[in-house]
């Protein structure tokens, strides 16, 4: 109860100087717990500064509530009243130097870039934000430390594929490897590394390193045997196990080419079913005489590891070349050890114009990443201007010969570039649609990118 | 297996297969008597896990470009995260082009909600260091946590994208 002499009390307690340092301290506090503490999903209620006038900005909330040290240029989203269009965001000091790109979005929202050096070290960032009357609010922003690297989070057998675009030529290059990750930050053993055209096919191991952030990025680094200089790429880990990557920096004299890939989980189990014989399905593609070609190849496989060539189509300069000219012809190598085999391809013409009069004889390896899929590069190892073919085999089921095939809903997607140079467009297409499974597409839609422009939600019908 | 659409307006409406399992195989554009008009490869996948719904999109994952055949044309990799919900999405991404490297950039967005039964699902982008600042993205679901799309950041840069969310 609130009695006269219990106030007494209470005021003679604040007067001692210990309590009221204990009081102001639990109150900051608990405005830094906020900021530093809320969940991710949710806003922290920053330190203001006190008494600012009726029509000042105020600040109640921001969004992300947290970041890391090391992290990059984001979007800082400051929620509050009494915003004003012009208002202006700075960190640290209020000066020209410190200003930062400030969007306003309503009287109640301000959305900021900071820059990655804001955030380079563990702290307190001091941010303010000022209206163009020159009323102001402040907050800090807590930048905690980076994560830890979580290197178990790449443990085991993966193979590593990446294709790159030389911008100086336009030639395509191909990178293929077979990877045991100790958990540790390293490699148990490399045992291959494909490097074309520049490098060629060397069939020699690579070593490296690599850290898993507790984020799930990643930084891989390989130094291929009998090369000078490190590879690295920069990637994420997604749902299944695998990494996407791109390529983040090359050697000296190799350059940075526009790049991507994956290093897919391998199942080093299946590797003994992985020479079935039976029917297989692949699809290559790479680039010829600067132009962009692809192709679908079927063939049979024996028992010793060796495929016969049932039937292809061929894609160049905008023609497609089906297996009624020319052969292709493929024989590989059973893994007997490990997970890599070696593989002979010839593709012959002469082909049907207006197809030049390709003759490759390609030599290659195909990398086992389980006992359904094959990860395959080759070059022709005669001469550095033949180009280098990449892509996947799948082992095909049986019994795919029937409408029956195709009879349920199918999305999928193309992606290609037409002209040559400077001159280079890409179309991309992506659809759904679903079959009855007697020949009939009877509902679909498509979203088409050409040359700049965005098409959306085209409706579709077709057959098969 | 050949494939035919009626779209007047599709880039290609023929198409060749071959199928490696039912509803899945790879695809090219172009026939040997319907010439291309532009030269494109993928694939195609049944489609499982309808009805799709927000949910579907689940908590974040990473995503890649498929290969580009053009200098002009970035490669990227990136990361979604959905805790904050579909209209107010947070990413990172890297991204090489044309010889340099960028990376990590964070963006931010917004995505609807997938149609039920086609997958289809639309969304905007705004890129704090990638080419243009804002862009847009539209796709297909064709499982639960995964989806393709393409990935436009406006002023020619377009780009086909697997994700595994």
């Amino acid at each position: 109860m609130w009695t006269a002499e219990n106030l007494k009390r209470v005021r003679r307690a604040f007067r001692a100087p210990g309590l009221r340092r204990l009081i102001v301290l639990t109150v900051l506090a608990g405005a830094v717990a906020c900021l530093c503490g809320c969940p991710a999903n949710q806003t922290a209620a920053p330190a203001q500064t006190p008494a600012a006038p009726a029509s000042a900005p105020s600040v109640s909330s921001i969004g992300p509530s947290a970041v890391t040290a090391g992290g990059s240029s984001f979007l800082l989203t400051i929620n509050g009243t009494g915003f004003v269009s012009g208002a202006q965001a700075y960190v640290n000091a209020v000066t020209d130097a410190n200003k930062r790109s400030t969007t306003f979005v309503s009287a109640m929202q301000l959305q900021v870039i900071l820059l990655a050096a804001d955030i380079a070290a563990p702290g307190t960032v001091p941010v303010t934000v000022v209206n163009p009357d020159g009323s102001k609010s402040s907050f800090t922003l807590t930048v905690g430390p980076p994560p830890t690297p979580n290197n178990s989070l790449l443990s085991g057998p993966f193979v590593l594929q990446e294709t790159a675009i030389d911008p100086a030529t336009g030639d395509q290059t191909a990178v293929a490897a077979a990877i045991n990750f100790n958990g540790a930050g390293g490699f148990v053993s490399c045992t291959d590394w494909v490097n074309s055209p520049t490098q060629r096919i060397n069939g020699l191991g690579c070593t490296g390193t690599y850290t898993a952030f507790s984020d799930s990025s990643v930084v891989l680094n390989v130094t291929p045997a009998g090369q000078t200089g490190a590879y690295s790429f920069s990637g994420f880990i997604d749902s299944q196990s695998n990494v996407d990557v791109i390529k983040s920096a090359a050697p000296p004299g190799v350059g940075l080419f526009t790049s991507s890939g994956k290093i897919y989980k391998q199942d080093l189990t299946q590797v003994g079913l992985s020479l079935q014989a039976g029917g297989w399905a692949g699809m290559f593609n790479g680039v010829v005489n600067g132009q962009y070609m692809t192709g679908l190849m079927r063939y049979d496989l024996d028992t010793l590891g060796s495929g016969t060539n049932l039937a292809y189509d061929f894609g160049y300069q905008n023609s497609v070349q089906n297996s009624s000219a020319g052969s292709v012809f493929l024989s590989a190598t059973s893994p007997t050890t490990g997970a890599t085999g070696s593989a002979t391809i010839e593709l012959d013409g002469p082909f049907n114009a207006p197809f030049p009069d390709l003759t490759f004889l390609n030599s290659g390896v195909f990398i086992v990443i389980d006992a359904k899929t094959q990860l395959f590069i080759s070059t022709d190892q005669r001469s550095t201007t033949q180009p280098v073919l990449t892509g996947f085999l799948k082992r095909q089921m049986t019994g795919l010969n029937t409408a029956s095939s195709l009879s349920g809903p199918v999305i999928g997607g193309t992606y290609g570039f037409t002209g040559s140079g400077s001159s280079i467009t890409n179309g991309i297409q992506i659809f759904q649609f679903t079959a009855d499974g007697a020949g009939n597409l009877p509902s679909g839609t498509t979203d088409q990118y050409n040359a700049g422009t965005l098409t959306s939600n085209i409706q579709l019908t077709g057959s098969s | 297996m050949t494939l035919s659409f009626n779209a007047p307006s599709a880039l290609d409406p023929f198409f060749t297969s071959y199928l490696y399992d039912v509803d899945t195989g790879f695809i090219m554009t172009g026939t040997t008597t319907h010439p291309p008009n532009a030269l494109r490869f993928g694939g195609m996948l049944g489609q499982k896990g309808a009805p799709y719904s927000a949910s579907s999109f689940g908590s974040g994952g990473a995503f890649v470009t498929y290969p580009s055949f053009s200098p002009t044309s970035p490669g990227i990799v990136g990361k979604f995260n959905f805790s904050g919900g579909l209209n107010n999405f947070s990413g990172t991404l890297d991204f090489s082009r044309g010889g340099a490297f960028n990376g990590p950039q964070a963006f931010t967005g917004s995505l609807t909600s997938p149609d039920p039964n086609s997958g289809r699902f639309t969304g905007t982008l705004n890129f704090t260091g990638f080419p243009s600042g804002a862009g847009s993205l539209t796709g297909y679901m064709y499982w639960s946590g995964e989806a393709t799309f393409i990935m436009n950041a406006g002023g020619n840069v377009a780009v086909a994208v697997k994700y595994n969310f």
